[in-house]
C-alpha cells in the first residue's frame, strides 16, 4: 500500500505527524515532485487563473502523483476549531481532486470540529480503512502526535537562538505553505541572506500559544491561520528590526489583514504580494531599499 | 436631530435595511446610489487584491462620511465579509474620518437563541431598544424583506413578456417608494395587497410554453443581488425575453435558510461530499436543479478571486457536461467592462437560440 501526498498546502504543517503515523502501521509514503515550473503548468491546466499560486502547484503536485500510489491523501478542512474559518480552498479541495482527476482513488479526511470530526477520530478511520486495528491505529497517532509537538518546540528553541544574532533580523509573516516550497521562496529567501539579513520565520512559534495571544486581543479576525500569524507577529515584533509579509495573488483572507496588520506596525514593515511572475519583478529592488532603510534606522 | 448612519448598498433592500436604521435603531439612513464615484474611491483607498463587494462598500462608507454621516454599520458573516469591517474601520480612521462603526454579527455559527442574540447586538447600536420595539419593526422588516423578494421573482419571470415596457420595473420603483414611507404595519399590509394585485395584473403577452427561454443565475451572494455589481444582469437577460430565475435572494439567505450546507449536501450527490464554503454548495445545488429542470442555459456569477465559487467551477463544469446544459461564467471586477460583458451576454443567447433551432 502506498500513500501519495502533494507537498503544498497542509503538508508543511502535518509532514511530522502523517510520516509517523503512516511508518508506524507500515505503510509506504510517496511525497509529490516538489514544486517547478513542470508542476506549476500541469496545475494551472486544471485551476483557473484567479487561483493563488499556491493552489495552482497543489493541484500539479496531484498530477505528478497520478499512477505512482494507490492513494492520494487529500485532507479536507472547515473548522481546525470550534470557532475559526480556514481559506475556503480547504473546504473544497477533495470535491475539486476528485471532479478533476476521475477514477483516481483518493483518500480523505475531514476535519470540522464545530461538527464533530476531530483529527483524532479522522485518522482512526483512515487506519481502519487500510486494514489496520484499532489499537495500532490509536498507538500510531498517539506517537504521532508526540512528535509533532517535539519538533513544534525543538524547531521554536532553534529559531530563540536565531534572535541572538547580530544581524539585521527580519520577521517575515508568510504561510508555510509558501515558504517552504523553494520553488516559491527561493527567490526571496537568496535575497535577504545576500543581504546578510537573520530570517525569522512567524510558522516556527507554537501554534496553540500563538492562537491564544490572538484571542487575547482581536474579537473579529475569522481565520485560524492568520490567527496563528497573528499571535506569533506579536511574541516577535519587539525582537525584530523588520516585518516583511508575504502573500499570494489573490488571497483575500491575506490581503485583507496583512494590510491591517501593516497599518498597525510601527516598525520598518512592507507588503509583497507574489504570483507566479515571481522570476520576474522588482523583488530584489524592493527588498534591498527595505532592508537599507533598516540598517540606516539601526545606526 | 437624528444621526446619520450608512449602510452598504445591496439590491434594492434598503427599503429593509431602512426599517432597521430609522424604526428600530432611531437613526437617520443615508441613501445614495453606487456611482462610478463611488467605485474610483472604493478602489483608490482598497487593497489592491481585495474583491469587489469590499471596494463598494469602502467607496459607500467614503462618500457617506463626506456628507457628515456619524454611524456606520457592516455586516459580519459569512465569508471574508466577516473581516471587512475591522480593515474598513481602520482605513477610514487613518483617512482621517470621525464616526462610530457598528456590525451587525449575521455568521452562522450563532447556534442557539438567534433573537436573543440578535437583540443584544442591535442594543450595542441603540442602547434603549427596548424588545417590543425590536420585535415589531424586526418583524416589519422580516415581512417586508419576504415581500420585495417575492415581487422581484415575479419580475425576473414575466417581465421578459411585459406588453408596455418597464411596466414590472417601475411598478417595483414605486412599490420601493411606498414602503419607504411606511412605518407601521397596517400600511405595510396595505401595500402588500395592493401590489400582489399590481404584479399579477400588467399586460403580459401570452407565449406558448415551448417558446419560451429560461436562465438560471447562480453564485457569489454580492454579485448576485446587487444590481450594479453585476452591471444589470437580470435586466438584460428580460430585455432579451428570457426568463431569470434567480434562487439566492436576502430571504433564502436569512429567514429560509437555504444555504444551510448540511440539507445541501443530503441531495448534492454524487458530485459533492463536503461543504464548499459561503454559498458555494448552493451554486452546485441549483445547478443541478436547473439543469434537471432542463432551462436553457446557467449564468454564474462571482466577484474575482472569490474562493468557494472557484472551488465550485470544476464541479459545475462536469454538470455541465453530463446534463448538456450551456453555463456562462462571468467573474467581475471594478475593471469588468460593460462592452466586453454584453458581447458576451449576445453571445450566449445566440448559442441558447441556435440550441434550440437544433
Amino acid at each position: 500500500m502506498k500513500i501519495g501526498i502533494p507537498t503544498g498546502f497542509l503538508y508543511q504543517r502535518k509532514k511530522v505527524l502523517w510520516k509517523s503515523f503512516f511508518k508506524s502501521l507500515n505503510i509506504e509514503i510517496i511525497l509529490s515532485e516538489n514544486s517547478n515550473n513542470q508542476v506549476l503548468s500541469e496545475g494551472k491546466k486544471y485551476a483557473s487563473n484567479e487561483d493563488c499560486l499556491p493552489y495552482k502547484l497543489y493541484l500539479g503536485q496531484i498530477a505528478s502523483l497520478l499512477n505512482k500510489c494507490d492513494k492520494i491523501l487529500i485532507p479536507r478542512v472547515d473548522y481546525l476549531t470550534k470557532e475559526d474559518n480556514i481559506c475556503a480552498k480547504y473546504q473544497g479541495i477533495y470535491d475539486v481532486a476528485n471532479t478533476i482527476f476521475n477514477n483516481t482513488s483518493f483518500l480523505d479526511y475531514n476535519i470540522d470540529i464545530l461538527n464533530n470530526k476531530n483529527e483524532k477520530d479522522e485518522l482512526l478511520r483512515i487506519g481502519k480503512k487500510l486494514g489496520k486495528t484499532k489499537e495500532e491505529t490509536l498507538k500510531a497517532y498517539e506517537k504521532a502526535l508526540n512528535d509533532e509537538q517535539k519538533e513544534e518546540m525543538e524547531l521554536f528553541l532553534l529559531q530563540e537562538q536565531k534572535l541572538k544574532s547580530e544581524k539585521t533580523k527580519i520577521l517575515i509573516v508568510a504561510h508555510d505553505y509558501e515558504l517552504e516550497d523553494l520553488w516559491i521562496s527561493n527567490k526571496i529567501i537568496k535575497i535577504l541572506n545576500d543581504l546578510n539579513v537573520e530570517i525569522i520565520d512567524a510558522n516556527k512559534y507554537p501554534k496553540s500559544k500563538a492562537l491564544e495571544i490572538a484571542n487575547e486581543d482581536n474579537k473579529t479576525l475569522p481565520w485560524l491561520m492568520q490567527k496563528e500569524l497573528l499571535g506569533s507577529y506579536k511574541y516577535y515584533l519587539p525582537k525584530v528590526d523588520g516585518v516583511l509579509f508575504i502573500s499570494s495573488f489573490p488571497c483575500g483572507c491575506d490581503s485583507l489583514f496583512f494590510e491591517k496588520l501593516l497599518r498597525n506596525t510601527k516598525k520598518p514593515a512592507i507588503n509583497l504580494v507574489i504570483d507566479e511572475q515571481i522570476e520576474s519583478g522588482g523583488i530584489e529592488t524592493r527588498l534591498e531599499s527595505f532592508i537599507d532603510i533598516i540598517k540606516e534606522k539601526i545606526k | 436631530m437624528r444621526k446619520k448612519a450608512a449602510i452598504p448598498n445591496m439590491g434594492d433592500y434598503n427599503v429593509v435595511f431602512k426599517i432597521l436604521i430609522e424604526d428600530m435603531l432611531n437613526l437617520k439612513l443615508w441613501n445614495m446610489p453606487t456611482t462610478e464615484k463611488t467605485i474610483d474611491l472604493g478602489e483608490k483607498y482598497s487593497p489592491d487584491a481585495i474583491c469587489a463587494p469590499f471596494k463598494y462598500h469602502l467607496g459607500h462608507f467614503i462618500e457617506a462620511l463626506e456628507d457628515n454621516v456619524e454611524v456606520l454599520v457592516q455586516v459580519n458573516g459569512g465569508c471574508r465579509v466577516g473581516y471587512y469591517g475591522e480593515l474598513q474601520e481602520k482605513i477610514l480612521k487613518d483617512l482621517g474620518y470621525k464616526f462610530k462603526f457598528y456590525e451587525l454579527k449575521v455568521n452562522n455559527k450563532i447556534q442557539k437563541n438567534k433573537i436573543k442574540h440578535y437583540y443584544q447586538n442591535l442594543k450595542e447600536i441603540r442602547k434603549d431598544l427596548n424588545f417590543i420595539s425590536f420585535a415589531y419593526h424586526g418583524l416589519r422588516a422580516i415581512i417586508t424583506m419576504l415581500f420585495v423578494d417575492y415581487i422581484d421573482k415575479i419580475i425576473r419571470k414575466k417581465s421578459c413578456y411585459e406588453k408596455i415596457p418597464n411596466s414590472f420595473r417601475n411598478t417595483k420603483n414605486n412599490l420601493n417608494k411606498k414602503l419607504s414611507n411606511s412605518h407601521h404595519f397596517i400600511t405595510l399590509f396595505y401595500y402588500i395587497i395592493y401590489f400582489f394585485i399590481k404584479i399579477h395584473t400588467i399586460p403580459i403577452k401570452n407565449i406558448k410554453k415551448q417558446n419560451k427561454y429560461k436562465v438560471a443565475i447562480i453564485g457569489e451572494l454580492y454579485t448576485l443581488m446587487d444590481k450594479d455589481a453585476n452591471n444589470e444582469i437580470e435586466l438584460f437577460f428580460n430585455e432579451n425575453k428570457i426568463e431569470v430565475i434567480r434562487p439566492l435572494d436576502l430571504s433564502a439567505l436569512t429567514i429560509k435558510g437555504s444555504t444551510n450546507p448540511k440539507k445541501l449536501l443530503k441531495k448534492t450527490n454524487p458530485y459533492i461530499k463536503y461543504h464548499l464554503g459561503a454559498t458555494a454548495t448552493y451554486s452546485v445545488l441549483k445547478t443541478i436543479k436547473y439543469a434537471k429542470k432542463r432551462y436553457d442555459g446557467i449564468i454564474h456569477l462571482k466577484s474575482f478571486g472569490c474562493t468557494p465559487e472557484l472551488s465550485a467551477l470544476p464541479i459545475l463544469q462536469k454538470i455541465s457536461d453530463d446534463y448538456d446544459i450551456p453555463i456562462l461564467y462571468l467573474s467581475f471586477d471594478l475593471q469588468t467592462s460593460k462592452e466586453g460583458l454584453r458581447t458576451r451576454l449576445e453571445a450566449f443567447i445566440d448559442m441558447l437560440e441556435m440550441r434550440r433551432e437544433k
